[in-house]
């Protein structure tokens, strides 16, 4: 109990989040982290102006960590928990993720896993991971962002895949549907730049040379911002993964970027204190599967190869024109 | 003025003298005095360090005074592009608003309206977001939104004024490529639901659905686009408001993903409520932005009533 307390107050920064994290009252936590400290005779934080670990809360929380992952695991080990087949499973994604690959995971893993109920909370990167390290997640699936103040404490974090950024622009604007472009090429981008994605696409526009017209900076909405380039001049950069149903339609026109690639990393993102379920890996397999398959066509298209059939294999009986 | 380079007024008034090669008349046309211009010409004079009228043949430019015209002439002629540029931003209010949607809205209503206001208020700075309603709730709260329209919540905040925004129908939403029994737009009873495998409403979202008290089983999705792609792929059926489907009642058959079945009688309405900090008083703009985007969603539901009072025909 007291190193659980530790650990949450450590990863939250915040005795009073680490409080609401565990179902505790503030003072409650506290006085766990200092019973610990005087068990073992040692500063664990220093509490001065901030909840700063000091180098001892640093070396004791590695271990601590390591120790409830392990707690964890053998209790799953054994008894009711060892059953993977029920249960209630939570996944957090970003709409990236959401738009086509979860149903497909879904609807395979309803087949072998009948009794697990999922719950999928779609979100922005931060609400996400804010949400795994609290425990409210099972594990997530964000893009890569920058991690401030805060940091990746108590998360584990790994690359789940990559996918290759398009252009979206109406289906009436004048570039070649499908083909790949170079945006220093257009003399007239109008381009909506999302708060969340924006270190990573201002970061290829200055390596690249390119000229924005205009921008929208403080449009903050996925399905707004589809709805707003369907209609107007502005245009978005979006992940091949998002896109990848609406290749093979004329809702918008799509443009893989080129010279270079601009790569869109997705990241699985897990709390360190505990092992991912055996549902939650059946899961995880089942989207790396789903989001391969989706992903081939946009990736071959980046790479510049023709894609003439843009029929997808599990949508081959589906019309495309 | 010695030190400092020439500030645009004495550009101008050293045109007028140029172009007048008058004194008398550069002030008449100027709106200055004599007196005034000739001492603002040698301050202009001594600014530069040369010469730019020979005054002893009444006034006449010297070679450097020709040169600095045609400069003058391009530095005038920008300074009067750059108050055009100005001049399409003088219209409509200024000021800032920052308002939340919910994925309701945020499907087919806020582009519409975003590009209404930023076309009748160029100057005005407006930031929107789409976030789950008890972000948006939590954002209003500590003043990081203006307002936000969220569906009708079970538990109004005390520190927070809520009006109603509207009430917009709800539909069966169905995949056309599953057979469920039911044509495209055909009116259904709630009691017709049995035995459709329907997903249930999300909870966070819409906990009140007036006239709506259905067993719904499935997976709990918070998370509109994985709702909306399920039930392409799947028989899996929802109860969903028809601003979000706003594209499938616009488009004919061969581009329509998905069956939308209106219900008989009241039917299923959602209702949506704005909701706002209590203590700030709303500046024009956000009045603005509130009717804005209430005149997009009014349009939308009316287009939605056709198909529900059965005046739409496939």
């Amino acid at each position: 109990m007291h190193i659980r307390m530790f650990v949450a107050v450590y990863e939250e920064g915040s005795f009073t989040v680490a409080a609401s994290r565990e179902g505790l009252v503030q003072s409650g936590v506290s006085a766990h982290v200092r019973q610990l400290e005087a068990q073992l005779g040692v500063r664990l934080f220093s509490r001065d102006r901030a909840i700063v670990p000091t180098p001892a809360g640093h070396a004791y929380y590695k271990q601590c960590v390591q120790l409830l992952r392990l707690h964890e695991a053998a209790s799953n080990a054994v008894g009711r928990r060892a059953e993977p087949a029920t249960g209630t499973l939570r996944i957090g994604m970003i709409p990236t993720m959401t738009r086509s690959v979860f149903s497909r995971a879904l609807r395979l893993f309803e087949t072998t896993y009948p009794n697990v109920s999922v719950q999928l909370t779609e979100g922005t990167g931060a609400l996400l991971v804010t949400s795994v390290r609290r425990g409210m997640l099972d594990f997530a699936i964000t893009q890569r962002m920058s991690y401030e103040a805060g940091g990746a404490s108590g998360l584990g974090i790994s690359v789940f895949t990559r996918t290759p950024a398009f252009l979206v622009s109406s289906p009436n604007s004048n570039l070649p549907h499908c083909e790949p472009i170079r945006l220093s090429k257009i003399d007239d981008l109008h381009l909506v730049l999302p708060v969340g994605r924006r270190p990573l696409l201002e970061q290829y526009l200055i390596d690249h040379n390119v000229r924005v017209v205009q921008r929208l900076n403080r449009f903050e909405s996925m399905l707004g911002a589809m709805d707003l380039v369907r209609s107007s001049h502005w245009t978005a950069i979006i992940s091949g993964l998002f896109i990848a149903d609406d290749l093979r339609r004329r809702r918008f026109t799509l443009n893989p970027l080129a010279d270079p690639i601009l790569w869109d990393e997705m990241l699985l993102v897990e709390p360190t204190r505990k092992p991912l379920t055996i549902a939650a890996q059946s899961f995880i397999e089942l989207l790396r599967q789903a989001t391969e398959e989706l992903n081939a066509i946009p990736t071959r298209m980046a790479h510049g190869e023709q894609v003439h059939s843009l029929g997808h294999p599990s949508m081959s009986s589906f019309r495309y024109d | 003025m010695t030190d400092s380079t020439p500030g645009l007024r004495e550009m101008q008034l050293f045109v007028a003298v140029y172009e007048t090669e008058s004194f008398t008349a550069a002030a008449a046309r100027e709106f200055a005095t004599q007196s005034g211009i000739s001492h603002h010409i040698k301050q202009l004079e001594e600014c530069l360090g040369v010469k730019l009228f020979d005054r002893q043949k009444g006034v006449e430019p010297t070679a450097a005074g020709t040169v600095f015209y045609q400069h003058c002439l391009q530095v005038l002629g920008a300074n009067t592009k750059a108050l055009k540029a100005l001049a399409t931003f003088g219209c409509g209010l200024s000021g800032e608003v920052r308002f939340g949607v919910t994925s309701t809205l945020a499907s087919y209503q806020l582009a519409p309206a975003y590009l209404r206001l930023i076309d009748q208020h160029p100057n005005a700075s407006i930031a929107v977001i789409d976030a789950p309603s008890n972000i948006l709730i939590e954002r209003v709260r500590s003043n990081q939104l203006d307002f936000a329209i969220i569906p009708s919540i079970s538990q109004p905040a005390a520190d927070l004024i809520t009006t109603a925004f509207a009430a917009t129908p709800a539909f069966l939403v169905s995949s056309i490529a599953h057979e469920i029994g039911f044509e495209h737009g055909e009116v259904i009873g709630l009691d017709q639901l049995a035995g459709l495998k329907l997903l249930a409403p999300d909870k966070s979202e819409y906990a009140q659905w007036s006239g709506l008290q259905l067993d719904v089983q499935g997976p709990q999705l918070d998370a509109v686009l994985a709702t909306l792609d399920l039930i392409r792929q799947s028989e899996w059926t929802a109860i969903l408001p028809g601003l979000l489907l706003v594209h499938d009642f616009s488009v004919g058959p061969e581009e329509r993903d998905f069956r939308l079945n209106p219900f008989s009688g009241v039917g299923v309405n959602l209702e949506l409520l704005l909701v706002q900090p209590a203590k700030a008083t709303p500046s024009p703009l956000m009045l603005e932005a509130i009717r804005v985007i209430q005149e997009v969603t009014q349009e939308h539901i009316e287009r939605l009533s056709t198909i529900q009072l059965g005046a739409w025909c496939p």
